[in-house]
């Protein structure tokens, strides 16, 4: 048996150390930075605005990608240092990246809904980059919510999208396996949205999303203070809880219509979604599409990504699973070296020339037209080795 | 360089040196405690650590007076000063403890006096936290607020860690002479510190923060009070309700009634007032008077929804505990040795967390957590009105006036897109 007095001078000896150490290495930390990826703003329209990264030379994949991100949370999580950074994975493996950032809606924006999201700026920065490359279709790559927005926009345009990417994608929200869902059937949108004012705080989501691991943040402190003497890893902490606290506020009436429409009555899968007086039909979704998940993933479960591969009417589709969770897919070790490689594989194979934009864009042919080798149509679900 | 931040850098310096060594002088005077060569070296250590300690706080107030600028952050002075005390008290404790260990190889006796040296400990410690949090909130030059954020939350975790160190040790002192289980377990566990940790982790309301809601009912009574007698009729029923609240035991199950005092009032006060109500003629202040009375009755019931919702998770959270010190009790009979802290806490937490997240994917959580963020929202809708028309007389803009300005905007921005595209196609066609 041991000493308890020794034991309890050890235990009080170790946190004083900490509480010692903490405070010194946090006076002496000089800014935080994130998202330094170098890039250029192209569009812009209302606060909406379109980067595109820079290259130090000529993408070998000839489609641009547009990338569409939540509106939850900040887009440079992709980038949240150089070496985790899927965007300057990415940038290495060859590919022309643009991406929309959606920025802070303020009560100007209250009325933005999923129409003016979907069918204005994305529609619109989209436009602008087949226009500046002068080509009919784009790839386009959604995460999370902008997956979501991602999937409606190629049902609704089809025409304007060569290949279809999405990371963590919420699709079917019947599922009971993530907290969220369960909530939001019995969450009262119209009093949430009217009680704030008709902007939702990204705070009062945040809040929601801790409920979820009720214990991480208890863990993330514990962890802080046996990392206190490892000022890498603290700082990689720090980027992460820098990203984690930079919360836009959401339009009122986005937020209403997402939750009400997707999370209580599901209404996507099930083929009923209005958005701008269409009737949104993932069937119309033929382009090839890469569907990723997180097998961990506590925010959006893999059974409420998954069924969009059965749910779309393509026939070039590959489902990818991705050992992890939310977060962890674009910023953890193994990602750096899988997910990047992934997509770009998924793309390259896909990268005929890509097509001359004409005078006028014509609608939407079916799939059968498009000019896919027999080889590359791919049905059979591919999980990461 | 800003003499602000020069001074800082020095006070860090010496305060580094300080927790060394108290550190390493604490750490000797543990070892010798092992291997029984106490009271000697117990007298020589305390000594070469007072030494230290003078040097460490004459260098220290020799920088302080030769700052040119005299800008020495009092909070800084303060901590040093207050850390001068601390090592002070803390030397004297370890001193104490090692002379009642001279001669004395009976670890019972050691383990009797571990409360006192526990109890005392924790009482600087908390000075220390009472410290601590200023000259990081203090600190102007700090870049940005996320690591003032970030060190409060660290600060925040260690004080449950130590809470939960406080909670462990009659149950290892129990564990040591074979006399824990379950039954003895909720015995010796003290659940106000349990139900503080709780209330930290999941910022559950305290009787502190309760307060501003008491005092909001004080001032709605007061409101309310005219020679007609509500407020008589309304004392006597609240005060019963609201002296019970939050209920002062992390298991107390007495919601039920509480909750049907509170509506059985409800139903009754606007009964009396109703017809008084109506004798009011309609306008500004009889719309004011149904918003305050509205959201009074809001605020009952999120209070009472709030508890219902909080008393779900204390069960939860004792029956983490329980399955925690089953969970140390089967493994340290398995390895025949004790558990550690830290076995016992990445068992709590992993317990609490399994046993938490089953409780809010249930539908009661759910349609409880549903109600109790409408209750919460409606009133803070009921109160924007509220302000609002007590702003009317006054030359400002409220917010609904300026919700219908963004929403005309909205519509006129979309009929001009609708418009911008129709000629684009018009000149496409051309």
């Amino acid at each position: 048996m041991g000493n308890p007095i020794a034991e309890l001078l050890e235990k009080i000896n170790e946190t004083n150390q900490k509480l010692q150490k903490g405070a010194q290495v946090f006076s002496h930390i000089d800014a935080i930075e994130i998202g330094t990826a170098n890039k250029e703003l192209v569009w812009s329209l209302d606060k909406i605005k379109v980067y595109r990264y820079l290259r130090d030379s000529e993408p070998t994949i000839k489609t641009p990608i547009l990338i569409s991100y939540a509106l939850i949370n900040r887009f440079y999580m992709m980038d949240l240092q150089p070496d985790r950074s899927l965007i300057r994975n990415l940038l290495a493996l060859g590919m022309d990246i643009y991406i929309i950032d959606t920025g802070y809606p303020t009560r100007n924006e209250r009325y933005l809904t999923m129409h003016d999201y979907i069918n204005v700026y994305m529609d619109e920065a989209i436009d602008f980059v087949r226009q500046k490359h002068q080509i009919d279709q784009i790839n386009l790559m959604g995460i999370c919510q902008g997956g979501t927005f991602s999937v409606i926009y190629s049902a609704l345009h089809p025409e304007k999208i060569k290949n279809l990417i999405t990371l963590v994608t919420p699709v079917d929200f019947s599922t009971n396996d993530g907290l969220l869902f369960r909530w939001a059937r019995d969450m009262d949108v119209d009093a949430i949205v009217e009680g704030f004012g008709g902007l939702v705080p990204g705070v009062f989501l945040d809040a929601g999303f801790q409920l979820l691991k009720p214990m991480l943040k208890v863990r993330k402190q514990k962890n802080l203070m046996d990392m206190l003497d490892d000022e890498e890893k603290l700082m990689n902490f720090l980027r992460m809880e820098k990203w984690i606290n930079d919360l836009p506020d959401q339009a009122g009436e986005t937020y209403r219509q997402f939750i009400k429409d997707l999370y209580q009555q599901n209404k996507l899968i099930k083929g009923e979604l209005n958005i701008g007086g269409h009737i949104v039909n993932l069937k119309n979704i033929t382009m090839p599409i890469l569907t990723i998940y997180a097998s961990e993933d506590h925010l959006v479960p893999p059974s409420s990504t998954k069924p969009l591969n059965e749910a779309v009417g393509s026939t070039d589709k590959q489902l990818y699973e991705f050992p992890g969770g939310h977060i962890g897919v674009f910023t953890g070790r193994r990602s750096q070296a899988e997910l990047g490689p992934t997509i770009q594989g998924f793309l390259e194979k896909r990268d005929a020339r890509p097509v001359a934009s004409k005078k006028k864009s014509e609608p939407h042919k079916d799939d059968s037209e498009e000019k896919i080798p027999a080889n590359q149509k791919r049905t059979k679900t591919e999980k990461s080795k | 360089m800003d003499s602000t931040k020069n001074f800082f850098d020095a006070w860090m310096n010496t305060q580094t040196k300080f927790v060394d060594n108290l550190v390493d002088t604490s750490k000797k005077i543990s070892n010798s405690l092992q291997q029984g060569d106490v009271i000697g070296k117990s007298v020589e250590l305390y000594q070469i650590w007072f030494n230290n300690q003078k040097d460490l706080r004459e260098d220290m107030m020799h920088s302080m007076q030769n700052n040119p600028d005299n800008k020495a952050p009092e909070f800084l002075k303060n901590w040093m000063e207050s850390q001068m005390e601390l090592g002070k008290k803390w030397m004297d404790l370890l001193h104490y403890a090692a002379g009642k260990e001279s001669g004395n190889q009976d670890w019972s006796a050691q383990i009797e006096n571990m409360q006192y040296l526990y109890n005392d400990w924790n009482a600087i410690y908390n000075q220390i936290f009472h410290q601590f949090g200023k000259p990081i909130n203090g600190l102007d030059y700090t870049p940005g607020s996320l690591n003032k954020h970030t060190f409060a939350g660290f600060i925040d975790n260690t004080r449950t860690y130590m809470k939960m160190f406080e909670l462990w040790q009659p149950i290892y002192k129990m564990m040591q002479s074979n006399t824990l289980g379950i039954d003895s377990l909720t015995k010796v566990l003290d659940m106000d510190k349990y139900k503080e940790v709780i209330d930290s982790i999941f910022h559950f309301m305290d009787k502190d923060q309760s307060k501003g809601f008491l005092e909001m009912i004080q001032k709605y009574q007061e409101f309310m009070s005219n020679p007609s007698g509500i407020n008589n009729f309304l004392s006597v029923p609240l005060a019963q309700i609201l002296q019970q609240f939050p209920p002062s035991n992390l298991l107390d199950k007495n919601l039920n009634t509480l909750a049907k005092m509170s509506y059985d009032f409800s139903e009754q006060f606007h009964k009396f007032v109703q017809p008084y109500f109506t004798m009011i003629p309609a306008g500004r202040d009889k719309e004011m008077l149904g918003l305050v009375i509205r959201i009074q009755d809001l605020y009952n019931k999120y209070y009472i929804k709030g508890i219902e919702m909080q008393s779900l998770v204390y069960v939860a959270s004792q029956q983490a505990i329980e399955k925690a010190v089953r969970e140390i009790m089967r493994k340290s009979q398995e390895k025949s040795e004790l558990t550690h802290f830290d076995e016992f806490y990445a068992a709590w937490v992993n317990t609490l967390e399994e046993d938490v997240i089953v409780l809010f994917g249930g539908s009661q959580y759910s349609a409880l957590q549903g109600e109790l963020l409408k209750l919460g929202l409606e009133i803070k809708a009921d109160l924007d009105k509220l302000m609002e028309y007590m702003l009317a007389p006054l030359p400002v803009v409220p917010r609904s006036e300026v919700d219908e300005i963004n929403a005309t905007l909205y519509e006129l921005k979309a009929k001009v897109r609708m418009l911008e595209k129709q000629l684009k196609n018009v000149d496409q066609e051309k």
